[in-house]
């Protein structure tokens, strides 16, 4: 009974750190990008196209950026602080995780210009920390990755608790537990002090 | 054989001193990732403020001089930012987790404006997730380095633990339908980010 109780602990604490493990990884990755203000993401243009469309040029500057964007089909948030607009331009920029578009609409002739700049693979791993999957225009699966943020949150905390228990009842040493644990007690006053 | 036990050993002690030098910050992340997602319940992007003018002899501190203003006006945290604004008035921002305050010297030296931004419980709590980077006092100096041990012991659990499941349970359908799921998953929504 006992075995069967160890082993079945055994497996739930496995199915759950693997269902989180990328999540993980993405998590480890981006903490240590973080702390260090790392520069991982790419600015370089590598795809420019244009194309030519009728917009509402009397929209305010950010309700104009999000008709041309959705317009085009283009995934991400308009920002907000570098739009530009001329009597003759309306620059502004499109982002999401992965990519940044740069357009330059002509209010004249309605032609569009999208440079595309892709952040890269760094980038986008990093990004998964913050990404909750509610893009403008991201697709039902991209929407998705909030539930996962979820579970995976979720089933890492089940994980670590299995994990711990697993420890204490089959596994303990006292020197690891008097250790760990006044790394513990240390961390918390730390977390207090800042 | 013994090389293979020996390794699978080492592979499970990394992987349980990995969690248990940091259960306690990966607990608070946890935890503080729900706040974040639920942060209307948590509230944690309220704060109140409260700003008040001090008179002052100039703005050329001592170390010293600056600690006992500091201390004086009750201002906590490390300096985040110094910079000139628009009416080249010298503005210095501190940071805790408690707290921002800002510093704006007028041009003059004769006064200076101590703006506090003061976060509510759940903002408190909520900082220490966002709280990062090395510099300021010697807590903060530490607790980045609390940090950078996190990052590393997260990229250690997860790839120790699936080397202990390959392991221990390489034959389990369960876990191989959960991984490749994820694997599948996870690498559609990068792909999806990286070429759209």
């Amino acid at each position: 009974m006992r075995k069967l109780k160890k082993s079945l602990l055994i497996k739930l604490h496995l199915y759950a750190g693997i269902f989180t493990s990328f999540y993980l990884l993405a998590f480890g990755l981006s903490t240590l990008i973080l702390n260090h203000d790392l520069k991982v993401e790419k600015h370089d243009i590598k795809e420019k196209w244009t194309k030519t469309m009728d917009f509402d040029r009397n929209l305010p500057d950010r309700e104009l950026g999000r008709a041309i964007r959705d317009k085009l089909g283009l995934m991400g948030w308009v920002i907000g602080w570098n739009i530009e607009r001329t009597d003759e331009e309306l620059k502004f920029t499109v982002t999401h995780p992965g990519r940044d578009y740069h357009i330059v609409a002509n209010l004249d002739d309605g032609s569009i210009v999208v440079s595309e700049a892709p952040k890269g693979f760094i980038a986008v791993f990093h990004g998964l920390h913050f990404f909750n999957g509610l893009v403008p225009n991201a697709p039902f699966l991209l929407r998705t990755w909030a539930l996962y943020q979820w579970l995976a949150l979720f089933t890492f905390f089940v994980s670590l608790v299995l994990g711990l228990w697993l420890w204490i009842k089959y596994n303990y040493h006292p020197w690891e537990g008097w250790t760990f644990g006044v790394l513990a007690l240390f961390t918390f006053i730390i977390m207090l002090l800042i | 054989m013994k090389k293979g036990t020996n390794f699978y050993t080492v592979t499970r002690k990394v992987h349980l001193y990995a969690a248990l030098a940091t259960a306690v910050l990966v607990l608070m992340y946890i935890v503080t990732s729900y706040m974040m997602i639920y942060y209307d319940f948590f509230k944690t992007h309220e704060s109140r403020e409260h700003t008040e003018t001090v008179a002052i002899n100039s703005t050329n501190f001592s170390e010293n001089n600056w600690q006992k203003f500091m201390t004086k006006h009750d201002i906590s945290g490390r300096k985040v930012a110094e910079y000139e604004n628009d009416n080249d008035d010298l503005v210095r921002r501190y940071e805790s987790t408690g707290e921002i305050t800002t510093v704006t010297f007028d041009g003059e030296g004769r006064s200076a404006e101590i703006r506090k931004q003061i976060k509510s419980a759940g903002g408190k709590i909520v900082a220490r997730h966002r709280m990062r980077g090395y510099g300021g006092p010697w807590q903060y100096n530490l607790y980045a380095f609390l940090l950078d041990m996190t990052g590393i012991s997260l990229i250690l659990f997860a790839i120790t633990g699936v080397i202990m499941w390959l392991k221990i349970l390489n034959h389990n359908r369960i876990a191989w339908i959960i991984f490749i799921s994820g694997l599948a998953y996870v690498s559609v929504v990068i792909g999806y980010l990286l070429l759209v």
